[in-house]
């Protein structure tokens, strides 16, 4: 009767070991591959890709910044989102106050923002990034220049001129023929590319991961959904080992069983 | 047991928070270090450009890829300015330093952006550095003591002041 009914609880056991573990097996499989890739992330340069998935982007609730902001001479522009500045497309790095101004050389262009000027190479690597330090006049509202090359600054204090090289700074009031940077307004393919170009730089593939493991990536109810996966992980961990001890103790049994059985029959 | 008066606690929590909000901010405006620094005869600047020569070794001292492609200095007489930048935990603290023939004459940390590690403006810290040379490994003659809490400050000061070195070294060299 006994062995009857820790028979059938073993059978139970048995049972649920198996359907606990195919539930089990999709949060073992994410849970196995994130954790993999998070421990490669500098490999797998998930630190430096970004996601351009837009539902998944839309999922995480990201949106581009109203104030975008886009000057443009010849092939090339300057477009502000928010505080990121994007150099012919490509993202330059930092954060920036507000956008007023581009001029473009042969060889760089001057980005003005407010306080600042951002000497740049047509590549967009950053030659110097020029501020009070540098002796670029305070209160910077927009830039321009002249018929010989003279570079000039409208500042809070007065108009203010440079040469290429911006070394040097000079007061002046001759500023009548220079012609000032204007904003180029965007078109609406203009504006599409440029709210693309945030969205797909704000999303690290990194972020991502960490999500799908710990499960944030279902809101509130995912980190529960995974408590509730390594709960059964223990539970397939216990009930394996203990269904393992049983069958292992049951073989030894047995073999005891055929050998006093050989014994006795030796004997008579 | 004496106990403490509710008032001296509230002085004492005024005390600590304001020390700390005034450890960020500017403790000198660069316009005034550099005419501190040439007794306000400040020289025009001139400018050093990072090229593929001096790259890598400017980019093993910072431990990362220079932020600029061109720096700026003041020089008079042996005697070079620099004002560069280099973030500690967050932000960029802006240090000026000047070197005297091959050697560092004075680090003065003009504004400091982080939360944490603003002791490091103090004179006990920047003096260690006086007199300091750079090695042919590119690093400092003599080693800095720490500031607990300042950590990430304490390596950027040093990274700047071994950039400086270097840049100053680089520029006798090339004059």
């Amino acid at each position: 009767m006994t062995h009857k009914r820790s028979h059938r609880k073993f059978r139970s056991l048995y049972i649920w070991h198996r359907y606990i573990g195919i539930a089990a097996a999709l949060f073992v499989l994410i849970l196995s591959i994130t954790g993999i890739m998070l421990n490669h992330t500098g490999a797998l340069k998930l630190d430096s890709s970004y996601v351009e998935s837009d539902w998944l982007l839309d999922w995480y609730g990201i949106k581009a910044p109203e104030n975008i902001k886009r000057y443009a001479i010849n092939e090339h522009a300057v477009t502000q989102i928010g505080e990121q500045l994007y150099w012919n497309n490509k993202a330059v790095s930092g954060e920036y106050p507000a956008l007023s101004g581009l001029l473009t050389f042969p060889r760089f262009s001057a980005i003005a923002v407010q306080g600042e000027i951002i000497l740049i190479t047509n590549q967009g690597e950053i030659i110097e990034r020029l501020s009070g330090v540098q002796g670029v006049p305070s209160g910077l509202k927009r830039i321009g220049i002249q018929d010989n090359g003279t570079i000039v600054i409208e500042s809070a204090h007065g108009y203010y001129l440079t040469d290429q090289d911006f070394l040097d700074w000079k007061e002046s009031e001759h500023i009548s023929n220079t012609v000032w940077s204007v904003e180029s307004p965007l078109t609406a393919t203009q504006l599409k590319q440029a709210v693309a170009l945030f969205r797909n730089n704000e999303l690290p593939m990194e972020r991502v991961m960490l999500d799908l493991h710990s499960g944030r990536l279902l809101g509130s109810w995912g980190p529960v959904i995974m408590d509730i996966a390594a709960i059964m992980l223990v539970f397939l961990s216990v009930s394996g080992l203990t269904l393992w001890i049983r069958q292992v103790m049951r073989r030894r049994q047995r073999l005891l069983k055929k050998h006093h059985h050989t014994n006795t029959q030796e004997n008579t | 047991m004496h106990r403490m008066p509710f008032q001296y606690l509230v002085l004492i929590c005024a005390l600590i928070i304001s020390s700390v909000a005034n450890a960020r901010g500017i403790y000198q405006e660069p316009e005034q270090f550099l005419n501190e620094t040439f007794n306000g005869n400040v020289p025009k600047p001139g400018v050093i450009w990072i090229t593929s020569n001096i790259r890598p070794v400017v980019k093993r001292i910072l431990g990362h890829k220079p932020s600029a492609l061109r720096i700026r200095y003041w020089k008079q007489e042996g005697k070079i300015a620099w004002i560069l930048e280099e973030i500690g935990k967050d932000k960029p603290i802006t240090t000026g330093i000047v070197i005297n023939k091959g050697k560092i004459e004075r680090v003065k940390v003009l504004v400091f952006r982080e939360s944490r590690g603003w002791e490091i403006r103090h004179h006990f810290f920047t003096r260690q550095f006086i007199d300091a040379t750079l090695k042919p490994d590119h690093e400092l003659d003599r080693s800095i003591d720490g500031i607990s809490g300042a950590t990430l400050s304490v390596r950027a000061i040093r990274k700047l002041s071994r950039l400086a070195l270097y840049l100053s070294n680089t520029l006798t060299q090339q004059q």
